[in-house]
């Protein structure tokens, strides 16, 4: 027996090669010295008064408002689209799939640029939103656009997978029983899909937090109006590096605390 | 017109599965079969969750589907009970909640449901899991749990699809005496379908036999046990069954042996003969006219008190005979016997 398993740990399938646990190694140190490095230039001494500059708040206040209304635009119009890619067989569900993809591969400049061709006043859809009296760009609902463009994929992807996985045989039980297709989805299909519910969620919120890109693109960098967390420590980089890796923490603080209990919230039952 | 009828056709990839089926309130059809023959496929169908290819379902004076008037009422529409064979029992609920869901889908309060749900529990012996969450359930404990909740909406039709069919032997005769049980007490049509051919036999008013998508047969239990039209319900049975022409007195079955019979129809005949009924020697037997067939010993079953000895050569036959007369016989030689059948034990009935 000692010799057969002294064997198998020889081949590998008990301890990790040497190579692979220095390379990991490198890995995670990779990921944690850009953190350890903010954490270490921190200027403790001016934090306060950076953080509670108007611009901060503002931005802060913004990038919640910004980030959560993306989270829920995701919802109410990705999870049908999640549904429809998984559950139903239609020509051009590959293409679909594709579409959805694609603010993903793309650099989200493009997708700024891209938002503006479409939405902006000379835009496709920018003379029939003007007339109903609707304009996005440079404003904190473009804001929104940008980052649910941008993030809602993370959501959808997640989700289409978290459908595909659930037993449909419980989802049939449930119609024989008498349940409503919406009751059905509420009490049958979400709880059983509920780990991809809750990945998705804070992929996609993330992701929206942290939009860049496209945000800047479309909206510009407006304080108050479109400026939100990451546009500000951008802007604060330009003359104060110690304000930006203040305002860097930050984020990072709400990215951590709200995942955190986002995650916990939603893995209860 | 009946409370209950039925007939549809679904078309499968191998097989198209077409049946014809009619109850009165309160009877229990048992749909018997292979596996594979297309029974659970008529599960689905009845309950709305497989579109019918042609026919119609009529429950209870109400068109649930028709194709050519093309009505099709979804499960929701249907009442309707299923025990499905995956069971499909919701996860993260508990026993109670899994009974009471379809109370509460269809507007009942949240206590009230769960009041009914406990005592429709109780009527199958299993109050005592009812806060069981349904994934840390037992097998039988489960199915339980499954017909309950089928029963607990009070549905005019009842499908039950193989309710005992995955259990040990244990959990099998506790499952189905609980089952019986609360069937006495249920008003609508129950389809009871299983591969276990004995199981509803007690029960069912009528047995329908299902091969490859087909009604091979179907009657009252009774005459399917005395006359099988089928290799597999001549096996479930325990009866050896033949084809072949009778001229009366003599049945000519396959390979050219003839069978002496008494009485038997002219024509086209299926002859049954008990296993019981078929004496084995190692000599010649001598004496009244009979059947003496020499055969080769395939092998031999034991079950309990009984020894089954299976016989190969121009006639292929099951005899029952005694362990101790299998002993005496030598019979775990293999080797010849002879096999003897009395003429009026034989039974012929046209094919």
């Amino acid at each position: 027996m000692a010799s057969g398993s002294g064997l198998r740990k020889a081949r590998g399938e008990g301890a990790a090669p040497a190579v692979f646990l220095i390379l990991a190694l490198i890995a995670a140190t990779f990921f944690l010295l850009p953190l350890a490095g903010l954490i270490a230039h921190a200027p403790w001494s001016n934090a306060i008064r950076e953080l509670t500059s108007p611009a901060t708040l503002d931005a802060l206040r913004l990038s919640l408002v910004v980030s959560f209304s993306s989270l829920v635009l995701s919802f109410v119009f990705g999870l049908p689209l999640a549904w429809l890619l998984s559950r139903k067989r239609f020509p051009g569900r590959r293409l679909l799939r594709g579409l959805v993809l694609v603010p993903m591969v793309l650099p989200p400049v493009v997708g700024g640029v891209g938002l503006l061709t479409a939405f902006a006043r000379f835009g496709l859809l920018g003379d029939t939103l003007a007339r109903i009296g609707i304009t996005l760009p440079f404003t904190p609902a473009g804001a929104v656009i940008a980052a649910t463009f941008e993030s809602s994929p993370f959501l959808i992807v997640v989700l289409e997978g978290g459908f595909s996985s659930v037993d449909q045989r419980l989802e049939g039980a449930a119609a024989t029983l008498g349940a409503s297709r919406v009751r059905i989805l509420r009490t049958v299909t979400l709880p059983a899909m509920w780990p991809a519910v809750s990945a998705g969620a804070a992929l996609c919120w993330a992701r929206a937090l942290g939009e860049f890109g496209a945000t800047i693109t479309f909206n510009g960098n407006i304080q108050g109006r479109t400026q939100t967390l990451p546009l500000d420590v951008y802007q604060t980089l330009q003359t104060n590096f110690d304000g930006a890796i203040t305002l860097s923490l930050l984020l990072l603080a709400v990215a951590l605390l709200i995942l955190i209990s986002l995650r916990g919230n939603l893995r209860v039952r | 017109m009946s409370y209950f009828e039925a007939s549809i056709t679904v078309r499968r990839p191998r097989f198209d599965v077409a049946i014809d089926l009619e109850a009165a309130e309160g009877n229990i059809i048992a749909i018997i079969g292979p596996n594979g023959a297309g029974k659970s496929t008529v599960v689905d169908a009845l309950c709305g969750l497989l579109p019918l290819d042609s026919g119609r379902v009529t429950v209870a004076g109400a068109a649930w589907e028709d194709v050519g008037s093309r009505l099709r009422l979804p499960p929701q529409r249907r009442s309707v009970g299923v025990a499905f064979q995956a069971l499909s029992l919701f996860p993260r609920m508990t026993a109670v909640e899994n009974v009471a869901y379809g109370m509460r889908a269809l507007g009942a309060r949240k206590s009230g449901a769960n009041r009914v749900a406990a005592e429709v529990l109780e009527r199958l012996g299993a109050s005592e899991i009812a806060f069981t969450a349904a994934e840390r359930l037992s097998g039988g404990q489960a199915q339980k749990v499954a017909l309950a909740r089928a029963l607990a909406v009070e549905p005019h039709l009842l499908l039950l699809d193989e309710p005992t069919s995955k259990l040990d032997v244990m959990s099998q005769t506790e499952v189905r005496r609980s089952l019986l049980h609360a069937l006495r007490e249920f008003a609508g049509v129950t389809l009871w379908i299983t591969h276990q051919p004995l199981e509803p036999l007690a029960v069912a008013t009528e047995v329908v036999v299902m091969e490859k998508g087909r009604v091979t047969q179907r009657g009252i239990p009774t005459d399917l046990q005395l006359r099988p039209r089928s290799p597999y319900v001549a096996d479930f049975a325990g009866v050896n069954l033949l084809e072949g022409r009778s001229t009366g007195d003599r049945v000519v079955v396959g390979g050219g042996t003839a069978v002496t019979v008494a009485n038997a129809p002219l024509g086209d005949v299926f002859v049954v003969i008990h296993p019981n009924s078929i004496a084995l020697h190692r000599q010649v037997p001598e004496g009244t006219p009979r059947n003496v067939w020499r055969l080769n010993v395939a092998d031999i079953d034991y079950e309990g008190d009984r020894a089954r000895v299976r016989l190969t050569g121009e006639l292929t036959l099951v005899a029952e005979i005694t362990p101790s007369a299998a002993t005496q016989l030598g019979l775990a030689d293999k080797g010849k016997v002879w096999a003897a059948v009395k003429a009026t034990q034989v039974r012929t009935y046209p094919r």
